[in-house]
């Protein structure tokens, strides 16, 4: 391959100028063939397709072919494909520009083979994303994507360093595996994690999605953490730190999700609640838990995609974001109750959809491992996605109504397009629930993967005690949901979370900081300006006191009345009138016999 | 919609629950996937063990998120003036 080749990121990239450049009428078909060139592009690559230019003495890999990133740009591909149909009537063209550019460098990130390039697009991902927020056009959506840029460029730094020490020690630009043992090392997993949304690091996911375009929404929840997925299977696979991290992150999605009013934010935590299954399955790092983490990934896009396309549907149709004002509408749309069901029992892992031949695999794997308590708590994650997505979002979006108020009837009317890509999202997360073996293909560790787990329809499903085991955990999950949900208020509030570090904490530390350093400013000041006025008091008042000392025990034996202050008042207006000289002369022997004093110190 | 009532939702759910622990009690032959660690851990064999957990779980889980709303909520213009 030459330079001139294009690789699908670069197709993307190229289609997003265009989408800026040429006119109106060309803008709503470019979207649409860019993910179909692209598609054809990935369909000629084998793993001997490489392409590398130089680069300031190193050489940039721009091009690595294998299972891994052929399922990542396959997967995202096809995705951006049916997210850009489902945009077309409520997106506007800007939007294009950023989505494109956004999935372009994506994708460029996917394939790329040296770190040079991977920070390059990973710095445009953030850049371009930051656009499919900030195009909502409210207060919130500008203040949003201000914290949200700041974080990723916060986490851009901080790879940076990495990639910088790890370069000028190993002399490779190549992007490899790693291992936690070095300062390099350990700043480039900090900047995958931010990506990743992992705990510590997951709240400007749940900040910032929200308040994205519908489109981008869909789009957003689909890619950043993906692609930090993708990374960090490709440099920390078998890390141990991440099974404990994931493990907190999906039961921290859980617990903020159940409490959130939003409903995007609320799938938002599902989102991280996901992540969490992932990275434990790249913190054990086997070839089945790789193997699961992938096919996780393919199936969390599609269904993600059901349930934010659900979402955007339902936003669209009533203008309101929170459950509690979704209830006073009068919700009659059975297509779209279907469509988010599927989507939520196929995050739920329900039997005959897509998440449940995927998520298995990651828990089976930890199995394998023998680590009790992360399987015990991943159970509970679990069965909490199925409380958080399955009862919350389906109960609070669609049925739940209050018992005051007026209630409105919806006016708005969906555009096709919109349930073309939802329908077909959904049908994907229903074909491959039954039919896996077209995932199961594609993902790293294939083999290895069908010898271990069943993939044909018949031998999933004739496995009754996982089927058994599953339906349990279902049902008693909504049982107890319908006997506890009362416990969860469901009001107007925010929670504080970890962004509280930087939106409060370091607030308050900067204005302390700057308090300190005003105090000390001050102090210093008023300390100077007093002696110095000190100084200029006793030097010009010095003569006039020195004189009346001289003079004071002749007025004292002539037995005057005098008035102390009159007379070095007056003494000073003849000093001030005709001694002028003699002060000069009198500070500067004063000066001049302390600096002698001080010599002879 | 759906013109179910509560009291009717939690019937349904618990004749299917039933239904799902004596398949596993009758039909499955169940075993840890925990037994060589031993002790404790040896329980996801138990019959109806996933009911529990999941029953169980549900509760604790909602217990946290209570416990976190009650000390973790703010008004929606805590962040008001900050960045």
């Amino acid at each position: 391959m030459t330079i001139f080749s294009f690789t699908p990121g670069i197709i993307f990239l190229i289609g997003s100028i265009c989408t800026f450049l040429f006119k109106k009428r060309f803008i709503k078909a470019l979207p649409i063939i860019i993910p179909i060139l692209s598609l054809l592009t990935l369909t000629s690559f084998t793993e001997s397709s490489t392409l590398s230019i130089p680069f300031l003495g190193y050489t940039l890999g721009l091009l690595r072919v294998d299972s891994l990133s052929l399922t990542f740009g396959y997967l995202f591909t096809i995705f951006s494909f049916f997210a850009f149909i489902y945009g077309l009537k409520i997106a506007n063209s800007r939007e294009y520009t950023a989505a494109l550019f956004y999935i372009g460098s994506a994708l460029s990130v996917i394939f790329t083979n040296d770190f040079i390039t991977l920070y390059i697009f990973w710095e445009l991902m953030a850049v371009s994303s930051v656009f499919l927020i900030l195009l909502s056009k409210t207060e919130n959506s500008f203040k949003s994507s201000l914290r949200y840029i700041i974080v990723h460029l916060v986490g851009g730094l901080i790879l940076l360093a990495g990639i910088v020490i790890h370069i000028h020690s190993t002399g490779s630009t190549e992007f490899t595996a790693l291992t936690l043992n070095s300062i390099s090392s350990g700043l480039i997993f900090i900047g995958f994690l931010i990506n990743a949304a992992s705990i510590p690091f997951s709240s400007w996911l749940s900040d910032a999605y929200p308040e994205s375009t519908l489109m981008g929404g869909v789009i957003l929840s689909s890619i950043t953490t993906k692609t930090a997925i993708y990374t960090l299977i490709r440099g920390f696979s078998g890390t141990d730190i991440l099974i404990w991290l994931g493990v907190i992150t999906a039961i921290y999605g859980i617990v903020y999700g159940l409490i959130e009013n939003n409903v995007r934010r609320s799938l938002s935590f599902s989102v991280i609640n996901q992540v969490g299954f992932k990275l434990v399955g790249i913190g054990i790092g086997s070839p089945l838990a790789i193997a699961g983490v992938c096919a996780h990934v393919v199936c969390g896009v599609i269904y993600n995609s059901v349930l934010w396309t659900s979402a955007g549907n339902l936003i669209y149709l009533t203008g309101k974001h929170k459950y509690s004002d979704l209830s006073i509408f009068n919700r009659r749309l059975p297509l779209l109750l279907l469509l988010a069901i599927i989507g939520a029992l196929s995050i739920s892992s329900f039997p005959f959809t897509s998440g449940y031949i995927s998520k298995s695999i990651i828990l089976k794997s930890v199995e394998l491992a023998h680590l009790f308590t992360p399987w015990l708590l991943l159970e509970f994650a679990s069965f909490g996605v199925v409380l958080l997505v399955f009862c919350k979002f389906i109960y609070h979006a669609f049925f739940y109504k209050n018992s005051f108020g007026v209630v409105k009837n919806i006016s708005n009317q969906l555009n096709p397009l919109m349930l073309f890509s939802s329908i077909i999202f959904s049908a994907a997360c229903i074909y491959l629930g039954l039919f896996p073996k077209i995932v199961y293909e594609i993902i790293p560790f294939s083999k290895y993967l069908m010898a271990k787990i069943p993939s044909d329809f018949i031998a999933i499903y004739s496995k009754s005690e996982k089927l058994i085991i599953t339906l349990q955990k279902f049902i008693f999950a909504v049982l107890a949901y319908v006997l506890f949900s009362k416990y969860i208020p469901s009001k107007n509030s925010i929670f504080i979370d970890f962004d509280w570090l930087y939106r409060k904490l370091l607030r308050f530390l900067s204005v302390f900081f700057i308090s300190f350093v005003d105090f000390v400013y001050l102090s210093i000041n008023s300390l100077v300006v007093g002696l110095i006025s000190k100084m200029i008091y006793f030097f010009n008042n010095s003569l006039s006191l020195l004189i009346y000392v001289i003079n004071l025990p002749s007025l004292r034996l002539s037995n005057i009345q005098i008035n102390r202050y009159q007379l070095l008042k007056q003494y000073h207006s003849i000093i001030i009138k005709n001694g002028f000289p003699f002060v000069l002369i009198g500070s500067f022997i004063f000066i001049l016999s302390i600096a002698l004093y001080l010599i002879s110190i | 919609m759906f013109n179910l009532s509560k009291k009717s939702l939690i019937r349904i759910l618990v004749i299917l629950g039933i239904t799902v622990v004596l398949i596993d009690l009758v039909f499955l032959d169940r075993h840890s996937h925990f037994s060589s660690i031993g002790g404790l851990t040896a329980m996801d064999g138990i019959t109806g063990f996933y009911a529990i957990l999941s029953f169980f779980g549900t509760f604790i889980l909602f217990k946290v998120a209570q416990f976190i709303y009650n000390i973790l909520s703010a008004s929606e213009d805590y962040y008001h003036d900050d960045f």
